[in-house]
């Protein structure tokens, strides 16, 4: 039981964490950044491998 | 201006291109941004922080190389707005920065006359000031700060030579009189650009004393690699070693990987309960991340080749060398280094687009740049190179998975010229503007910047192996696990699952170019990122064949394809746009969904007929 639910975990984990960066638009991703850290001003709107 | 101290808080780094202002910028910051022996490496402005010796936290911002701040083309534009305070939400700099090349101050010493109008405190670097003094240059700093009136500080930013200086020159800086100097840029007429020469003229003639005897390795050394015929044939010859190098260096350290993966795979059968876990580790993550990480070496084989040349000069010569036969096909002569970026990845080579002024130019080569041979394509045409091509000896010394690998390479860079030809001939007419790039004089490698390239290739790789590699990996396996068979089934359970079903529904859409239903499930995954094809082809195979399939994706491609599927494949990889980044990258640079749209459906065109082909010619010649 504790494994399955494990496995479960990790996949909705990496469900989670597909849907953060490849699915959901780099404007929609730059957008919630800047309002959980309003603080750090940003001219890039994602979409680049070597920092995304 | 901090209150009460006459230290800057904002500096930009003002130079012209390729005159290490991004060099300066690592040795002052500690960053690491990539720097090479050519110009238009930087096109947008990037920002780092450092302290100065006295304790002033200062924000210093890298600019795109110039000759002038009347701008043409667009990453020209970035520097004199930043320059000029015109961005938006931008302070404009407390001080400028500028760089020189010490071997070349005739071009920066117009650049500085110019920015002295800005109205802004300014100081000048002279960079690679080592260089300068080896090839017998005397530079007298003393007048030369006294004619410019502005500090004058020598450099070796790769060596960190001059930085304390640079650094206490910069806390004892002299702030201008408030309202003293008020901003008086504007764009100058021709008697003023020929003014601005002359008086560059009489200071290089008074602070500057050309050596007395001129080093002529240059000139030598140019005379053969810049030859017409004999040039062209060095750079074949140079590429065609550096893919013999991509396979014949790297298969020690990748059969290292493949036994840590084989082992590491051994030990979670051992050691796991059998079940679901186990399944998800050992035939999702390891077989799936541990196929793609295999490549490694070979990644940095080739990016240690492409540092080097970059490092010593050379790829500026073989953008000259390029240039005829790209304008032929009626790229810009400027498209030569967005699209030698797009080796490493098309997204720095669509950006570097910026450095070519006309729309028209631009556009041609951001719809070419994709089918450049990026770094994520190495891992597919590795595994079936090395699964289908045998490691055999071609005319007595030519490796012939070499030999593919290299004609692979070649294809990509002939479509985009025929591509662009054809886009040339028959939607944008017209002449293509000619060509100006200033050599960069050679220098021997610098060892830190080769091997600071290739952490940064390697941890670019080992990030996405970690992140969007490792995370589709566990949902094509869940996909390919789910739900399982119902009882009394008779097929392999992957056939029963989510991907299994989604497979099979591509499949008749896939079958007239050879493909089976598990490439159509890799590619879906695939369109995020290249290389995920081939971790999702290792779980996949993985899944439904059991733990004997998680050893060697290559030997088990080559029991279940014919060699036209392998070979069609590999024709769909040259042309498909297999990357989501990519297309988003696009947009933002054009502002419009229709160029993305443009590219999309014109290399799924071309993948699909070009793999049509392949594999019928294939079949038909009895491959």
């Amino acid at each position: 039981m504790i494994q399955i639910l494990a496995t479960y975990l990790i996949v909705a984990l990496a469900f989670a964490w597909v849907s953060w960066s490849v699915l959901l638009p780099s404007r929609q991703r730059a957008r919630v950044r800047a309002l959980v850290r309003p603080g750090k001003r940003t001219n890039c709107d994602g979409g680049c491998p070597r920092c995304d | 201006m901090i209150a009460g101290t006459l230290a800057p808080t904002r500096i930009a780094l003002v130079g012209n291109p390729n005159c290490g202002k991004t060099a300066l910028f690592n040795a002052l910051t500690g960053s690491r941004q990539k720097v090479a022996n050519y110009p238009g490496v930087t096109v947008e402005r990037k920002e780092g922080q450092f302290l100065t010796p006295a304790g002033h936290r200062v924000q210093l911002v890298d600019l795109p190389g110039t000759y002038s701040l009347r701008a043409r083309s667009p990453d020209e534009v970035v520097t004199r707005d930043a320059v000029l305070g015109r961005l938006d939400g931008e302070a404009e700099p407390d001080l400028l920065l500028c760089v020189a090349d010490a071997t070349n101050l005739r071009l920066v010493l117009r650049l500085v006359l110019e920015l002295k109008q800005v109205g802004r405190p300014i100081m000048l670097a002279v960079n690679m000031f080592d260089i300068a003094r080896h090839r017998g240059i005397g530079i007298d700093l003393d007048r030369l700060a006294a004619e410019l009136g502005m500090p004058v500080v020598p450099t070796v930013a790769v060596r960190r030579n001059g930085i304390e200086d640079l650094l206490n020159r910069i806390d004892r800086l002299e702030a201008l009189p408030a309202g003293a100097e008020p901003q008086r840029w504007r764009e100058p007429d021709a008697g003023e650009i020929r003014a601005a020469h002359r008086e560059a003229e009489r200071i290089l003639k008074l602070c500057v004393k050309p050596p007395a005897r001129p080093d002529d390795w240059t000139n030598r050394l140019d005379a053969v690699l810049l030859h017409p015929v004999f040039g062209i044939l060095i750079l074949l010859a140079i590429l065609f070693v550096m893919f013999q190098a991509v396979f014949t260096w790297a298969n020690t350290p990748m059969d290292l990987i493949k036994a840590g993966f084989d082992a590491l795979g051994a030990w979670v059968v051992d050691t796991f309960p059998d079940g679901m876990l186990r399944s998800l580790v050992s035939d999702g993550l390891i077989a799936g991340v541990g196929s793609v990480l295999v490549f490694l070496p070979q990644i940095l084989i080739l990016f240690f080749f492409i540092i080097l040349l970059e490092d010593f000069g050379y790829m500026a010569r073989a953008a000259f060398l390029m240039d005829r036969i790209m304008g032929g096909a009626g790229l810009h002569g400027r498209a030569f280094i967005p699209l030698l970026s797009s080796f490493a990845c098309a997204i720095p080579g669509i950006m570097a687009t910026r450095v070519i002024d006309s729309r028209r130019d631009r556009l041609a080569t951001i719809l070419v740049a994709p089918l450049m041979t990026c770094s994520a394509r190495i891992p597919v045409y590795t595994l079936i190179i090395s699964a289908f091509v045998p490691h055999r000896q071609v005319a007595g010394f030519i490796d012939l998975q070499g030999l593919v690998m290299f004609g692979l390479y070649a294809t990509g860079i002939l479509s985009a010229l025929a591509v662009a030809f054809v886009l040339r001939k028959l939607v944008w007419r017209g002449r293509v503007e000619p060509f100006i790039m200033e050599l960069p004089a050679y220098k021997l490698p610098n060892l830190r910047n080769i091997a600071t390239g290739l952490v940064l290739r390697a941890r670019i790789f080992l990030q996405r192996a970690g992140t969007i590699i490792l995370s589709m990996m566990i949902l094509i396996w869940f996909l390919s696990s789910v739900p399982g068979p119902p009882e009394g089934a008779v097929g392999p359970a992957i056939d029963y699952s989510f991907a299994g079903r989604i497979g099979h529904a591509l499949e008749p859409v896939l079958a007239p170019i050879g493909f089976t239903w598990e490439i159509a499930v890799a590619l879906i995954p695939g369109m995020a990122a290249r290389e995920v094809a081939v971790a999702a082809l290792g779980t996949v195979y993985a899944v439904s064949g059991g733990e004997e399939a998680t050893g060697a994706l290559g030997q088990t491609l080559a029991q279940h394809w014919g060699l036209p599927t392998a070979l069609a494949l590999l024709a769909w990889y040259i042309f498909a746009p297999q990357c989501a980044s990519t297309l988003g990258v696009i947009k933002r640079e054009t502002n419009s969904w229709a160029w993305p749209s443009i590219v999309f459906v014109y290399m799924i065109a071309l993948a699909y007929g070009a793999a049509f082909l392949v594999f019928h010619a294939a079949t038909a010649l009895g491959a």
